[in-house]
């Protein structure tokens, strides 16, 4: 088992829900959205965790959370980074903490400064870490991240604006800013999903290959199982804020147990007719993780539930080495 | 007679850098009742095909050549006032990224009903009537009529701009990227019911989507498209088992699936090329991995492989 980078115990983050009349007139009743609900992982070196689940299940939310983006009141729970408590870090450890961490999002259109160039954009984490020793050396770590990123050649790429790219070229971009302060680990929050299909796969390949070539860990946030099966070591099924089922890939998406990992293997697309496979689609959507419901959070969507399953919330069983899944059938 | 017949429909925008050949030389058929793909990277001219059938092109666009032959009748032929009745109530249109096309602060009712007024003469409370079953056939409370658009999800605005679609009984809905932003949970959902609706009111259907994978669950038949053109259109069987051109197989390929091994399948190398200046011969050669000395010079039909197959490569 490779060392471990991260470790993640009974995280919970619960957002105040704002202009709640309730709260106005009792002044007591206080709602909170329970984004993240009491979640435990950890990851190793070089690894490639994915965490995947529907919009809403609370994925962005943990991501941030590990990196320390929230506001601290909403958060609880430990979370350890090389085994150092990130809730309780010192400002120099902090600090080193923000350059080692970084995150790539969903929507280069957005993650970019429409108004700088890439130049401006790769080199600026230099600038605010206080890295670069002389313009030339700059220059050249910005140079070298580039290329790392796969934008070659790279003076081609300097002085270009992110409307001057193509959505594959701003995402790479995106990652060479990751990448300048030599990060160890990468919240990488579905890097791929806004992107045409003919570029996905060289950026899941650069990732890959920053992974073998840096042993660099990665949270990897997806919505699509197929894409933490060609990816990912371990990974964790997310509904409603909870883990309800974890372990290493291979298990946890070919063997699924828990009766809502199935189902999103389920409804996976196949490339094959309609007739050579019936199958169960889940009814409706997640509920607001404002009223979650009581006893196993998924009862009410469940193709399968008990009675007990409206009472008692199941917690994580093993079932085999290191796979986990929390369901009363089990 | 097919319900609908494209032939060698071509399409340009003009721009100031010169003629963008958006669709170029596109045909297929559609007969009653059937389901059509329509597949291929972004850019390459499925929106543009579909918005064309329509004639909804935007002011710069223009229809070139061609016939859109629905019930044997050319569309490009037809008057404004048949060209009212044709759009809605014989084909409609369910369009990409429409989840943010709705009214912020009109209810939801009041917009359905405005839609099927614009098209039937009924009134008000019939049509507010209409409105509410309209809902319920897509799986949403009658009631919501009164919700205004934000108390919807995603995936529930998503039916609602079915609704809408439906508002006319339509024998052709065109579904552009209806489930792209969505969750695979609520896409799977949204297939299931636009299917049992087509199947129920024996509509037909174009589903547009750059992932043919999905066409399973939904399509009879799918059509590959690469840079304005058709280059290989089949039943979709043979499309997954015996895709026949490059480009089908690497698009296919392209997608990773959980039955296939955990390596990442090749991306297909370099872009789609600008549709202002085509290369030679078949527009694919450049990215292909089987290409021939003659792919540069003649560009290929689309020639019949098999029963209602047809590919456009010298391969
Ligand atoms: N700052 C916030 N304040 C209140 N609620 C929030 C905030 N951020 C996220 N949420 C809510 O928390 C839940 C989880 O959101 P998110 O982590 O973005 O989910 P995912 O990334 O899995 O789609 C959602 O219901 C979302 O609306
Ligand atoms: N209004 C427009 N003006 C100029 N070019 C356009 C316009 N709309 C689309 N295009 C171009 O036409 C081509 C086909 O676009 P489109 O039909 O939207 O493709 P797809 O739907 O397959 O992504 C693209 O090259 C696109 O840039
Ligand atoms: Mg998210
Ligand atoms: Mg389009």
């Amino acid at each position: 088992m490779a060392p471990e980078i991260l470790r993640v115990e009974e995280l919970k983050v619960h957002f105040p829900l704002r202009s709640s009349f309730l709260q106005g007139k009792s002044g007591a009743v206080k709602k909170v959205v329970r984004a993240v609900d009491g979640i435990s992982f950890s990851i190793g070196e070089g690894e490639v965790f994915a965490l995947v689940g529907e919009s809403g299940c609370g994925k962005t939310t943990t991501g941030k959370a590990v990196l320390d983006l929230l506001e601290p009141d909403c958060v609880s729970g430990k979370i350890e980074f090389f085994g150092q408590d990130l809730l309780r870090m010192k400002a120099t450890e902090m600090k080193q903490f923000r350059r080692r961490a970084q995150m790539i999002f969903q929507d280069p259109y957005q993650s970019l400064n429409p108004r700088e160039t890439v130049y401006d954009i790769v080199s600026e984490p230099l600038a605010i870490h206080r890295l670069a020793k002389s313009e030339a050396d700059r220059r050249e770590r910005v140079a070298a991240s580039l290329e790392n990123a796969g934008l070659k050649p790279t003076e081609d790429y300097l002085d270009r604006y992110p409307h001057e790219l193509s959505g594959g070229q701003r995402q790479r971009v995106a990652i060479a800013a990751a990448l300048i302060l030599e990060p160890l680990f990468l919240v990488a929050d579905e890097p791929v999903s806004m992107l045409d299909v003919s570029v996905r796969a060289d950026i899941l390949k650069l990732m890959v290959s920053l992974r073998d070539r840096y042993r660099i860990s990665y949270l990897f946030i997806t919505h699509d199982l197929a894409l933490a099966w060609v990816l990912a070591d371990h990974a964790a099924i997310m509904y409603l804020g909870k883990i309800v089922e974890v372990g290493p890939a291979e298990a946890v998406i070919q063997k699924p147990r828990h009766p809502y990992s199935q189902a999103l293997v389920e409804v996976m697309p196949r490339s094959e007719p309609r007739a050579a496979r019936p199958r169960v689609i889940l009814r409706g959507e997640a509920p607001n993780p404002v009223q979650i419901p009581s006893g196993c959070r998924f009862h009410p969507r469940c193709p399968i539930p008990l009675p007990r399953c409206k009472e008692d919330e199941p917690a994580l069983e093993e079932l085999e080495s290191g796979h986990r899944a929390a369901c009363w059938r089990l | 007679m097919p319900l609908l017949d494209v032939q060698d429909l071509h399409v340009s925008f003009s721009m100031r850098q010169g003629m963008v050949r958006a669709v170029d030389g596109v045909s297929f058929t559609l007969e009653e009742g059937e389901s059509l793909g329509l597949v291929g990277e972004s850019g390459c001219g499925k929106t543009t095909a579909a918005l064309s059938l329509l004639r909804l092109l935007p002011p710069n666009g223009r229809i070139d050549s061609g016939k859109i032959l629905y019930q044997g009748r050319d569309v490009l032929t037809f008057t404004a006032e048949e060209l009212r009745r044709f759009r809605w109530k014989e084909i409609s249109i369910i369009f990409q990224g429409a989840m943010n096309a709705l009214n912020p602060v009109q209810r939801v009712g009041d917009q359905i009903a405005e839609a099927i007024r614009l098209h039937q003469p009924v009134s008000e409370k019939d049509a507010g009537k209409q409105a509410q079953a309209l809902l319920e056939r897509v799986e949403l409370e009658g009631r919501r009529v009164n919700d205004y658009p934000h108390e919807f999800s995603g995936g529930q605005r998503q039916r609602v701009m079915i609704a809408m679609a439906l508002a006319c009984r339509p024998r052709i809905v065109i579904g552009d990227e209806p489930t792209t932003a969505l969750d695979v949970m609520v896409q799977a959902q949204i297939f299931e019911l636009v299917e049992s609706l087509r199947k129920e009111l024996g509509m037909a259907m174009i589903l547009i989507t750059h992932d043919l994978s999905v066409l399973g669950d939904t399509c009879d038949r799918a059509a590959v498209m690469y840079a304005g053109q058709i280059v290989e259109i089949g039943p979709i069987e043979t499309l997954f088992q015996t895709p026949c051109h490059p480009y089908a197989r690497c698009l296919l390929r392209s997608f990773p699936r959980l039955q296939g091994s955990r390596s990442m399948a090749d991306s297909i190398p370099g872009t789609p090329p600008n549709l202002i200046e085509v290369p030679p011969g078949c527009r694919f050669h450049p990215r292909c991995p089987e290409v021939m000395a003659i792919c540069s010079r003649e560009q290929p039909l689309l020639l019949e492989r098999g029963p209602r197959h047809s590919v456009a490569c010298h391969g």
